[in-house]
């Protein structure tokens, strides 16, 4: 197995790539590398280059378990145990981050890679202001929940172009109402409406991953690919990294299905100036698919409270953060009370002027 | 790791916030238990068109009071010789007054040389009795008077009045005009309206969900809509009657007839 990790040319230090500053770090005697810069020249230099080359080195793999593997640390030597899709990881006892090359090769190899923008201090930031203003929130989380782990992800996702077309038929109804005499006269036209369109979409994000689930990996889109760049190993550095479990073909029909939705969504807007409008008959193809791999930022931060575990995530791109947060059952019923009470005092108000 | 352990404790707010809460319901709950108290006219009977003997005025008025203080609503009748070139709303209202009526009641008069009758609802009563409930209360009563029963249409109206004070009588709401709003009802309307918001603010402590569609990735400008047509297939006419104007009555609600308060009126001749 190929195992990467990157040296300081300086002080043979332990490099990590700094999120926002797009630079890889020596965080003993501060040395900037540029990412892409320092892959090429690792490039130039393999095998049995200077100081800047990419240490390879092959490891003897433990093959007891089909779904683990084990690999030494090539800092420290110790063994890591891993599962097959980790991709780069961290040393539990020296802090090496090491990344696996072999499962960064060939068809593993992502397209792209949308390096971290965000940092580890801002995740613990956005935390604190995502519990703010949350009225259900139980009184003690703030100030008794503890952050245990704040990880910095590559999660393998699978990026879909492709044209829809579609040819949809509703049916519309336009209402009008007027007086006569006693009665009030209802007329209703009932129309047949028929759209045809299409649409092309870019880098539709489907999670290569099972680790995780699409709430999470869904929840934190949007990425903006604009920043994407062409994969390099050292943008791994600092953060943890898994491949793809999930195959593209696999992924499709997710694709599919949201590239239907927003088709579906753009012809309906289309149908303007109708009091009620109801799909008949709906036909859409999705076509001409290009599909490329790529790894996206994402913050997982998990926080205990009360015993209990809950999950965070965050868009390591954009900062938006996502989670599920305790309800407190006291003020649960609390507010609905109180909001009763209210609303009756204001309703009784009300109907004594009428 | 980090601890959050920085910020003071927030327990005295929660209890706080329960205590409130507790109390808000209360105030709730004693809003819509205990009784309310109305203002009402001294004398509930007033036979200025002479139509009762002394004694069947004394009952009248022993049985009206009695009613008025059971529904907390004021009921009353009222007889004039003649309208004087004013409406029988009119009228209705200013007698209303003339007796000092409460906030909310109900006054029955009759102008017995023009032979027309009135129903007057008002203040909460207003509320409780629809335009249809009061038609089907002067049709009722309207034989009595016509054959010059005018103890047995009194005595009649009073049972009527007691019964409609407590909602029992000819189906609620009726077919048309005010909606009874009852402090129930309140109650219910604004637990569910409050359970639909907490069970919103309840959805927005969390955030995991998957995304619909792909609409974030749709390349600028590349929308096309290649065909459009809207192709008329048919029109449906309904008919729905808003208000039901029968033969010799006349109802309106919420309204004054010029007197000096507001409320629904069904008159008619007899």
């Amino acid at each position: 197995m190929n195992l990467t990790s990157f040296k300081c040319a300086c002080c043979g230090a332990e490099l990590r790539y700094t999120p926002g500053a797009a630079k890889m770090k020596c965080e003993y005697c501060q040395t900037e590398y540029d990412a892409e810069a320092m892959a090429a020249m690792a490039e130039a230099d393999a095998p049995g280059g200077n100081s800047f080359a990419w240490q390879q080195q092959s490891t003897m793999q433990l093959e007891t378990d089909p779904d683990r593997c084990d690999f030494a640390c090539s800092s420290c030597g110790a063994v890591i145990t891993g599962d097959r899709s980790l991709a780069a990881s961290l040393c539990p006892y020296c802090g090496n981050t090491v990344v696996v090359s072999s499962r960064l090769e060939g068809t593993l190899r992502p397209d792209y890679v949308i390096p971290f923008k965000i940092n580890k201090q801002t995740a613990a930031e956005r935390f604190r202001t995502f519990c703010k203003g949350r009225p259900l929130l139980p009184g003690g989380f703030i100030t008794e929940s503890r952050i245990e782990k704040v990880e910095g992800l590559y999660v393998p996702y699978w990026l879909f172009d492709a044209s829809a077309q579609g040819r949809v038929k509703y049916r519309g109804e336009r209402v009008r109402s007027w007086r006569e005499g006693n009665y009030e006269v209802t007329k209703t036209d009932h129309f047949l409406l028929i759209r045809e369109g299409g649409q092309y979409f870019e880098h539709v994000p489907v999670d290569g991953t099972s680790k995780l689930g699409g709430d999470i990996t869904e929840a934190i889109e949007p990425f903006d690919m604009t920043g994407a760049e062409n994969f390099t190993p050292a943008y791994l550095s600092g953060f943890l990294a898994d491949r793809y479990d999930v195959s593209a073909e696999e992924s499709k029909t997710r694709a599919n299905e949201r590239i239907r939705n927003s088709l579906s969504a753009a012809l309906a807007a289309t149908c303007a100036g109708y009091a009620a409008v109801r799909p008949q008959q709906e036909n859409i193809s999705v076509t001409g698919g290009r599909i490329s791999y790529a790894l996206l930022p994402m913050w997982l931060m998990t926080v205990s409270y009360k015993g209990k575990l809950y999950r965070f995530a965050m868009n390591g791109q954009t900062g938006k953060f996502v989670g599920e947060l305790p309800v407190s059952e006291g003020r649960f019923w609390g507010f609905f009370a109180g909001l009763t009470a209210l609303f009756s005092i204001i309703g009784t108000v009300i109907s004594s002027f009428l | 790791m980090i601890n959050l352990n920085k910020y003071p404790r927030g327990t005295h707010l929660r209890r706080g916030h329960r205590i409130s809460a507790v109390l808000m319901l209360m105030i709730a709950a004693v809003m819509l238990m205990s009784p309310r108290v109305y203002a009402e006219a001294a004398k509930k009977v007033c036979d200025c068109g002479g139509l009762l003997t002394e004694s069947e005025e004394r009952e009248l008025e022993a049985t009206l009071s009695d009613a008025s203080s059971e529904t907390g609503q004021d009921i009353i009748i009222y007889t004039v010789d003649s309208l004087e070139n004013h409406s029988i709303e009119y009228m209705a209202e200013t007698a209303a007054e003339e007796i000092r009526a409460g906030d909310s009641g109900i006054l029955y008069i009759v102008a017995i040389n023009d032979r027309e009758y009135d129903i007057f609802t008002f203040g909460e009563m207003n509320n409780r009795v629809s335009a249809y409930q009061r038609d089907r209360l002067g049709e009722e009563l309207r034989p009595y008077l016509s054959s010059g029963e005018y103890y047995k249409a009194f005595t009649r109206f009073c049972e009527r009045a007691e019964e409609l004070a407590g909602g029992e009588i000819y189906g609620g709401g009726g077919v048309s005009g005010s909606i009874s709003v009852s402090l129930g009802g309140i109650f219910i309307g604004s637990a569910v309206i409050s359970l639909i918001i907490v069970l919103v603010m309840r959805s927005g402590m969390k955030t995991t969900r998957p995304e619909i569609s792909a609409g974030n990735y749709v390349r600028k400008g590349s929308f096309r809509l290649a065909v459009s047509r809207d192709i008329f297939l048919y029109s449906s006419l309904s008919r729905r009657r808003i208000d039901s104007d029968s033969g010799s009555h006349r109802s309106g609600g919420g309204h004054s007839s010029g007197g000096h308060r507001s409320g629904g009126h069904s008159s008619g001749k007899f």
